[in-house]
């Protein structure tokens, strides 16, 4: 098996999952809802302060585990619709723990969840219409 | 005797898993960062471990202040939290470098395939086909399944003389295991042949990107 068969099969077995262009999944949902409500208080978020606000929308006590938010941080990231920087390494000496990724939502993020959101609703509504009908 | 020794020993072993735990699961969960960053350049390997470590601790500075946890259940759950990862993990790294580096690795394996081919026709007169693969693969198979008729009929003598189902399953399984072996060999020759001439892979062309629908 050559490897232009081999390498989309394996990731596809490890877990990427294909979806339809443009399309979030619920993860990256919440965490660009929860992003830009962390990004009104300050200009920058980082990943703890993320999973602790997507476990409160949730009402959940169980935290997104650490791979988890991270791989779906860095796929939003390389998407555009997140961006990363790393910490300024005095900062985080100054508060005696190791460097964070900061993270920020841009204009492209902001504009894929209002999509995402209307999307989720128009299917919301056509749902109940036909559970009605 | 021995249920006072055991008595005395218990409050010993609660508190050397209570002392322990908590640095046990810590160096766990490094060993499993450096894991999988393994082969990667020094700076994001250390970069990664650094976000990590700060996640970790404030992940563990939460539990104790919100919580109340003890050491032993933060360690537990630091642990379910690194299992419950371990998937995303992996993907992460599959899809930040490894699936580009095992692409190079075996275009490379192909090229080498494709230098042993010329030595093999000039010194052997043996072209690396294909066919000849199968017919190499097939002498080896038949002789994969030749080895345990072999040794049964040494065990059973005369008796040996029927064959039972179950062998004959356990032969055509092993046949058809390694013909799916060969023809998987057979056609990374056949690409070998032209190996030379195929682009080079890289992630962004598989299409991983949001834009292109595929994470």
């Amino acid at each position: 098996m050559s490897s232009y068969l081999l390498i989309p099969y394996l990731s596809e077995e490890i877990g990427a999952m294909r979806r339809k262009p443009g399309k979030l999944l619920p993860l990256e949902i919440n965490i660009l809802s929860g992003g830009l409500e962390l990004q009104a208080r300050s200009e920058q978020f980082h990943g703890f302060a993320l999973a602790k606000k997507i476990g409160e929308q949730q009402q959940s006590r169980t935290l997104t585990a650490y791979g988890t938010l991270y791989r779906a941080l860095d796929r939003l990231a390389k998407a555009g619709l997140v961006e990363a920087e790393w910490e300024d390494p005095q900062i985080a000496a100054s508060e005696q723990r190791p460097r964070r990724r900061l993270y920020r939502i841009t204009l492209d993020g902001t504009r894929a969840l209002q999509q995402a959101l209307k999307e989720a609703d128009q299917a919301a509504v056509s749902r109940i219409v036909r559970e009605g009908t | 005797m021995r249920m006072v020794l055991i008595a005395l020993a218990a409050p010993l072993i609660v508190w050397v898993l209570q002392a322990f735990a908590l640095p046990i699961s810590e160096a766990i969960v490094r060993r499993w960062i450096w894991l999988y960053t393994r082969g990667m350049t020094p700076d994001s390997q250390s970069k990664k471990a650094s976000d990590a470590e700060a996640h970790y601790k404030d992940l563990k500075q939460a539990w104790i202040k919100d919580d109340g946890s003890k050491a032993e259940h933060i360690a537990l759950r630091l642990l379910a939290d690194v299992v419950r990862g371990m998937r995303d993990d992996i993907a992460w790294r599959w899809e930040t470098d490894l699936a580009e580096q095992f692409a190079r690795r075996l275009r490379s394996l192909r090229i080498r395939l494709h230098l042993v081919d010329p030595v093999l026709v000039r010194k052997r007169g043996l072209q690396v086909t294909g066919p000849v693969v199968i017919a190499i693969g097939l002498g080896w198979a038949i002789t994969s399944v030749a080895a345990p008729v072999m040794s049964f009929a040494a065990a059973f003598g005369e008796e040996a003389k029927g064959i039972s189902t179950r062998l004959l399953l356990l032969a055509s399984a092993r046949i058809l295991s390694s013909v799916l072996l060969l023809l998987a060999v057979g056609r990374l020759f056949a690409v070998g042949k032209r190996g030379a001439a195929l682009p080079p892979v890289s992630v962004a062309e598989r299409g991983t990107s949001w834009e292109q629908g595929e994470t």
